[in-house]
């Protein structure tokens, strides 16, 4: 029995599992907000005028790129343990890895302009 | 065909890989001896897995219990049969026994005050019974072979053994055994070899034993010409499920179940009024065989209920969660809900190969010890059990005399040379598979068998008389006459279970003649052993154990006395 | 009632690869499937192999794959299989030997890297250590464990990567670590808190429900997900 808290070394697996359930944690509660804000909270009007102002705020930048990062870490990490779990071809699995980190890449970029392209 | 030999030396050779062997494996690593131990299974997969009941000792923590009482019930259950001075060594190594296995981290059940916990068992007048639920057996086998595990001991499972290597001069030097997985001999060539190979409860039709319970050291000991000692005396467990004769615990009726005739009566009043169910084995056995054999059965039926319903769900679910999950399984009955159909199994061979209290081998049964052959639990006898066991003493006598032996043996090899194996052992071993693998016969090992067991259940049962005995000897001889011509189908040498079973067919025949014949020759009743022709105990003439060798000619016999010291034999009533 | 088996059979230094034969027998009511293989072998075929010793779920001899979920052939009443065709194969992700007969020693070795024993650093009291009903009861379903493997031989982590320690393994270790008596919780975890220990268990559940003993062995290895990471950041 570990009575006390007793430190163990680190272990990355370990920093991957808890990560994967903080992320889990913001995107459940960003999806909540994200639909209470669409069809509870304002006029419920999705338009340019009603959008832009709010996503060009610092505050939600910030949201949304947590959200990006987030997103991308919990699916890639979680597409790579399906993928450990059923590629049992070494050189198979690093190619995978390899494009999942490219498409993570991609993915990323991509999200990083949207969010810091719109302005009011 | 090729068969390879390969040769492996160790101090220490532990044959068998139940509660002790494991015990004397572990004794010796401790004492840094190199041990290797064999076993037709993985450790795991031995019967002693299989208890479920408890481990007895006088530590008291429900009772006023002590060893004298521990003794007195062992004397009293054995039939006056048990050599006291090893009893007496016994319950008080049993204490020690059980702290020590708590101190190893068996999860035995525990009071609220955080105690180990004590239940009622038969034959023994306190509750001496230590227990984890109703798996005793599985947390005590686990914890030894985690034990094993630390100290490296050397593991070679799946090995059967062939041939004991008994010395023109009279020493043991090792096995031969067969690689069951990969086929091949393996000569295991050691100072000091135990046989801790279990009992035989497979020579009978209805038994609670695993399939591998085939009484394998006893028939390699009786090739040998060493003599094997009391074996006449067969337990049959009260209560095993209908048919199968998987083992329901006495447990069940140690936490207050009832035993029920088909007129519904609680049958045991007339047997043993004091103690009613919790009677020893071999009193309630013949109680139920009686009901049943005059038509007091379940609907007139070979069968009798064991009932836990008073119990209530709380009580089943928490000790007999398995005996539960049994009783569902196999017969569709919920022990809460209804009552479960019974009758006796075989269960547990009293006598074994006779040895010392240190678990030496005696060559001659009596006196000379056969240097570097030891012998622990079921297998041996010792003899603590005399005519009949009290439940809970069997996991106690393995472990107390596995360490005991264990300790014996560490001390023999640092004083001992290592004899060399003669070619001829190996020779004898290499012909004997060959015999099967080569061979073609005409009749098949299970054929056999179940010609076995139909004259073993019938004819050397729990009721005994001189006509069925003299028959049973004799077709017994019969059919091992028959073991030349063996058929084995698979020809193969990996995990060839063909020839696995044919093996152990010829060693359940090699014994079987013994139990029957030792029957035969004892004209009294004495615990287990009934004579319907002989129903009184004989203490004038059979106050001795039977020591018994095989001969062309059949059994030879010959007796020692019974060392008494405490308690002089009466008449045992319950 | 005649009853179709289809069993998995293969030798590997005989067979070039595994085949199926099939075996039609007469049952009885109340058979399990080892009392059919019994029968299969002593009078239909000699040559079939497969391993059983106690006939009573408690010795784990006779794990095996039947109809494609592992169970202990003792243990699975025939009834229970519905009326078609029952298929016969040996536990998945293990070396065969022959037949139904798998190598169990990879399974045995992962069970060693957990330090699988008692542990105890201060003086041992005379008599027991004592431990209360409640404090058994959180390791009582843990130390069940029949070693059968029919948990770790049904999980897809295992199949993939067979350096991970396993349900079985980690089950043993959190019969000692949550042990109230044993002292060597810290060492055991700093071992499965590994990428093959701990982390490669992804709540796939298929070891709870192949365990022929009922043993919740995704929550336990969940407790130890959480022992650890609380004991680490």
């Amino acid at each position: 029995m570990i009575a006390s808290k007793s430190l163990i070394k680190r272990n990355r697996g370990a920093l991957a599992w808890f990560f994967q359930r903080i992320t889990a944690i913001y995107l459940f509660v960003f999806l909540i907000g994200h639909f209470v804000m669409m069809h509870f909270a304002g006029s419920g009007e999705v338009t340019y005028e009603t959008v832009a102002p709010r996503l060009s705020s610092p505050l939600w930048k910030a949201g949304d790129l947590l959200f990006l990062i987030f997103a991308l870490y919990h699916g890639i990490n979680g597409l790579w343990q399906v993928l450990e779990d059923y590629v049992r071809n070494r050189g198979l699995r690093l190619f995978l890895f390899a494009v999942l980190l490219t498409l993570a890449v991609i993915l990323f970029t991509v999200g990083v302009v949207t969010i810091f392209s719109v302005k009011s | 065909m090729q068969i390879e030999k390969y040769y492996h030396k160790s101090d220490a050779l532990v044959v068998g890989t139940g509660l002790a062997g494991l015990r004397a494996a572990l004794a010796l690593a401790d004492a840094g001896i190199d041990t290797i131990t064999i076993s037709k299974v993985y450790p795991t997969r031995s019967h002693s897995v299989s208890a479920q009941g408890g481990i007895a000792a006088a530590i008291g923590h429900a009772s006023d219990d002590s060893t004298e009482l521990h003794m007195w019930d062992t004397v009293k259950g054995s039939d006056y049969l048990g050599d006291q001075d090893a009893i007496e060594m016994f319950v008080n190594e049993a204490i020690k026994t059980v702290y020590e296995m708590e101190h190893m981290g068996v999860v035995f059940s525990r009071m609220p005050d955080g105690r180990i916990a004590q239940r009622r068992f038969g034959g023994h007048s306190r509750p001496r019974a230590v227990y984890a639920a109703d798996y005793t057996g599985h947390v005590l086998l686990h914890t030894l072979f985690e034990q094993c595990i630390k100290k490296k001991v050397r593991f070679f499972n799946e090995f059967f053994v062939l041939k004991l290597i008994l010395r023109e001069d009279g020493v043991v030097s090792g096995v031969v055994a067969w690689d069951i997985r990969n086929g091949g001999l393996h000569i295991f060539n050691a100072k000091a070899t135990l046989f801790a190979t279990g009992g035989f409860g497979r020579a009978f039709k209805i038994t609670s034993n695993s399939f591998t319970n085939t009484g394998d050291g006893l028939s390699l000991v009786l090739r040998e010409g060493l003599p094997i000692e009391d074996l006449e005396f067969v337990q049959f467990h009260p209560t095993g499920l209908y048919r199968l004769g998987i083992l329901v615990s006495e447990a069940a009726r140690g936490e207050g179940g009832y035993l029920i005739n088909g007129k519904g009566e609680r049958f045991m009043k007339r047997y043993a009024p004091e103690k009613m169910e919790l009677a020893p084995r071999d009193v309630v056995a013949r109680a139920e065989q009686t009901e049943i054999n005059e038509g007091r059965g379940i609907d007139g039926k070979d069968y009798i209920y064991l009932d836990l319903r008073h119990l209530g769900a709380e009580k089943i679910k928490e000790r007999l969660p398995q005996i539960r999950e049994l009783a569902m399984n196999f017969l569709g009955v919920d022990p809460i809900k209804e009552p479960i159909p019974i009758q006796p199994t075989a269960h547990y061979q009293m006598g074994g190969i006779p040895t010392t209290k240190r678990g030496e081998v005696l060559g001659d049964g009596k006196s000379q010890v056969v240097p570097g052959f030891y012998a622990a639990g079921e297998a041996a006898c010792v003899s603590i059990h005399g005519a009949n066991r009290l439940g809970t003493n069997s996991q106690q006598e393995a472990i107390t005399m596995g360490r005991i032996t264990g300790l014996a043996m560490a001390e023999f090899v640092k004083k001992a040379d290592l004899m060399p194996v003669p070619d001829k052992a190996v020779e004898e071993a290499e012909a004997h598979v060959r015999r099967y693998l080569e061979g073609k016969g005409s009749v098949r090992p299970f054929e056999l068998r179940e010609r076995l067991h139909e004259i073993m259940t019938n004819k050397v049962g729990i009721f005994r008389n001189e006509r069925d005995l003299t028959e049973a000897v004799r077709q017994v001889r019969e059919l091992e006459a028959e073991i030349p011509n063996i058929h084995v189908e698979d020809k193969g040498v990996r995990f060839n279970l063909d020839l696995q079973e044919a093996l152990e067919t010829e060693n359940l025949l090699v014994f079987s003649e013994v139990i029957a014949a030792g029957a035969l020759n004892r004209r009294e009743s004495r615990g287990a052993h009934y004579r319907v022709d002989y129903p009184k105990r004989d203490d004038e003439n059979w106050l001795k154990h039977t020591l018994a060798w095989k001969t062309p000619e059949g059994v030879k016999f010959d007796y020692k006395p019974v060392v008494i010291t405490k308690y002089q034999p009466q008449e045992r009533k319950y | 009632m005649k009853r179709k088996f289809r069993i998995f059979r293969y030798q590997p230094d005989k067979d070039k690869k595994p085949y199926y034969k099939e075996y039609e027998i007469e049952i009885e009511d109340g058979w399990t499937v080892l009392d059919a293989l019994n029968h299969i072998h002593w009078y239909v075929d000699g040559t079939l192999a497969y391993r059983r010793a106690c006939r009573s779920e408690i010795c784990g001899s006779c794990a095996m794959r039947i109809n494609g979920k592992n169970r202990l052939a003792c243990k699975t009443q025939i009834k229970t299989l519905g009326s078609g065709t029952i298929k016969i194969e040996p536990l998945p992700g293990l070396p065969i030997i022959k037949d139904m007969v798998v190598d169990m020693d990879p399974f045995f070795r992962n069970l060693e890297k957990v330090k699988p024993y008692f542990i105890k650093y201060s003086p041992l009291p005379e008599e027991e250590q004592l431990q209360t009903p409640e404090e058994r009861d959180l390791i009582n379903e843990a130390a069940m464990c029949i070693l059968c493997g029919a948990c770790t031989t049904s999980c897809p982590s295992f199949w993939a990567n067979p350096d991970y320690l396993g349900p079985a393994a980690l089950l043993k270790a959190y019969r000692f670590i949550f042990d109230s008596r044993d002292e060597g919780g810290k060492e055991r975890l700093e071992i499965i808190n590994d990428r093959n220990g701990l982390w490669r268990c992804h709540a796939i559940f298929n070891c709870t429900e192949a365990c022929p003993k009922n043993i919740n062995i995704t929550h336990y290895i969940k407790k130890l997900q959480n022992l650890a990471v609380n004991n680490q950041f």
